[in-house]
């Protein structure tokens, strides 16, 4: 008999009103992956919200994530494969008219230890060139958003990241990211779950993040307003059902 | 740019002109603000824990930090005025150590992405400006020395004419 793995409960159920109060959105698709074997899908849909009046003005405050946590077991699985650490090289141009004209390279780097997981991230290189024409140029190269996976026994955890300190070119997570596993199962029951959370924050105006306890206390006051921001389905489970 | 309201992934969160008040009025705690934060977020414990189980947030430092905050604020509150002095001295000291916490998070809080880039942009314009003193400075030391060599060389070879006659 065939089996087929059924989420519980399924983002894809959400209203649309729902799923824009979310910061993070995991859309979980299961695949067949042969003889004993489920391979797993995840699209994390990382959004943010911007607070204004209701009459048309500015944005004065925006909630987002600086970092998330998708952690999967598949109870009593073998993990065959899923994804691992990577990092997204982030290149960043900018150029002016100066009267000014040299050389010039920064390269500093950071090294971060996460749980069992080491992380080696560039900080960032920018260099600085110009020509006697009296234009320049800041070029700025870096690797801004961290996926450190951690396998061990059946569960595999990731931990998506901007790394702290300076960033070029984003304040918090935003998109998608595509994660994937794929188990063998050793037996005939066939159930795991996911857990998914984020480091809701809020930002100011420019985007300049507020302390953890300003954003806790600015979560509350919406929450008493019926805005209940989250992250939508914390757990899923799945679990095996006759095709 | 890739964060702006455009951004399909940036939602709109429309509220009323009351709510924009309190919030800005809550974020003033990082302005050492604390006072008008706290009276500003309004509840109670009990509601605050509640608010704290429903998100599932309880186990945060920052949730537990808010609460006894919220327990001081409205113990305080309770009291009649007569005994108000000897609550707020203990009240104050409590708050000015989590200022302190406050501030220091703040001060080594990142900038905004916009905001680096321009620091960038500053530390590459410093660096130019730098390496052109350097520049300029090796440049006049060169015709200097150069002076120098050719004032000698102009001197001896009147001092040989001279000779030679």
């Amino acid at each position: 008999m065939a089996f087929k793995l059924r989420i519980v409960p399924d983002v894809r159920d959400l209203i649309q009103e729902q799923r824009d109060r979310k910061i993070l959105l995991p859309y979980v698709t299961v695949k067949s992956a042969g003889h004993q074997s489920d391979r797993l899908e995840l699209n994390l849909v990382l959004q943010a919200m911007a607070i204004s009046r209701k009459r048309p003005t500015r944005s004065q405050f925006y909630i987002a994530a600086i970092g998330a946590e998708i952690t999967l077991t598949a109870i009593g699985a073998e993990i065959i494969d899923y994804t691992k650490s990577s990092s997204i090289p982030v290149e960043y141009t900018t150029s002016r008219q100066t009267e000014k004209g040299r050389v010039g390279k920064i390269d500093p780097e950071l090294k971060s230890e996460l749980g069992k997981a080491k992380a080696e991230v560039k900080v960032g290189t920018f260099e600085m060139s110009s020509k006697e024409t009296r234009g320049s140029s800041v070029k700025y190269s870096s690797e801004e958003d961290v996926v450190v996976a951690t396998a061990f026994a059946d569960t595999i955890r990731w931990n998506i990241d901007i790394p702290r300190g300076e960033k070029a070119v984003r304040d918090f997570l935003l998109g998608n990211r595509l994660l994937h596993a794929t188990f063998k199962w050793k037996g005939t029951a066939r159930k795991g779950k996911i857990q998914s959370r984020s480091d809701i924050l809020f930002f100011d105006s420019n985007k300049r993040v507020l302390s953890p306890l300003a954003s806790l206390m600015m979560r509350f006051v919406l929450w008493r307003q019926k805005i209940n921001l989250g992250d939508a389905a914390e757990y899923q489970g799945f679990l095996s059902e006759a095709a | 740019m890739i964060e702006n309201d455009e951004n399909p992934f940036i939602k709109p969160l429309q509220i009323d002109e009351e709510t924009m008040e309190t919030l800005q009025r809550v974020a003033a705690i990082d302005q050492d603000e604390i006072e008008v934060a706290l009276e500003a977020m309004g509840g109670n414990e009990e509601i605050f824990r509640e608010f704290g189980k429903q998100t599932g947030i309880t186990d945060l430092l920052e949730f537990q930090q808010l609460s006894r905050l919220i327990r001081i604020r409205d113990q305080h509150k309770a009291l009649p005025d007569a005994f108000q002095p000897s609550i707020s001295s203990g009240m104050k000291s409590f708050l000015s150590g989590l200022g302190i916490g406050i501030g220091l998070g703040i001060l080594f809080a990142p900038m905004s992405g916009e905001e680096t880039r321009n620091n960038l942009t500053q530390r590459a314009s410093d660096l130019a400006d730098a390496a052109r003193d350097l520049i300029g400075e090796g440049r006049e030391r060169v015709r200097s020395t150069m002076s120098a060599i050719r004032g000698q060389a102009e001197r001896s070879s009147q001092k040989e004419g001279t000779g030679a006659d």
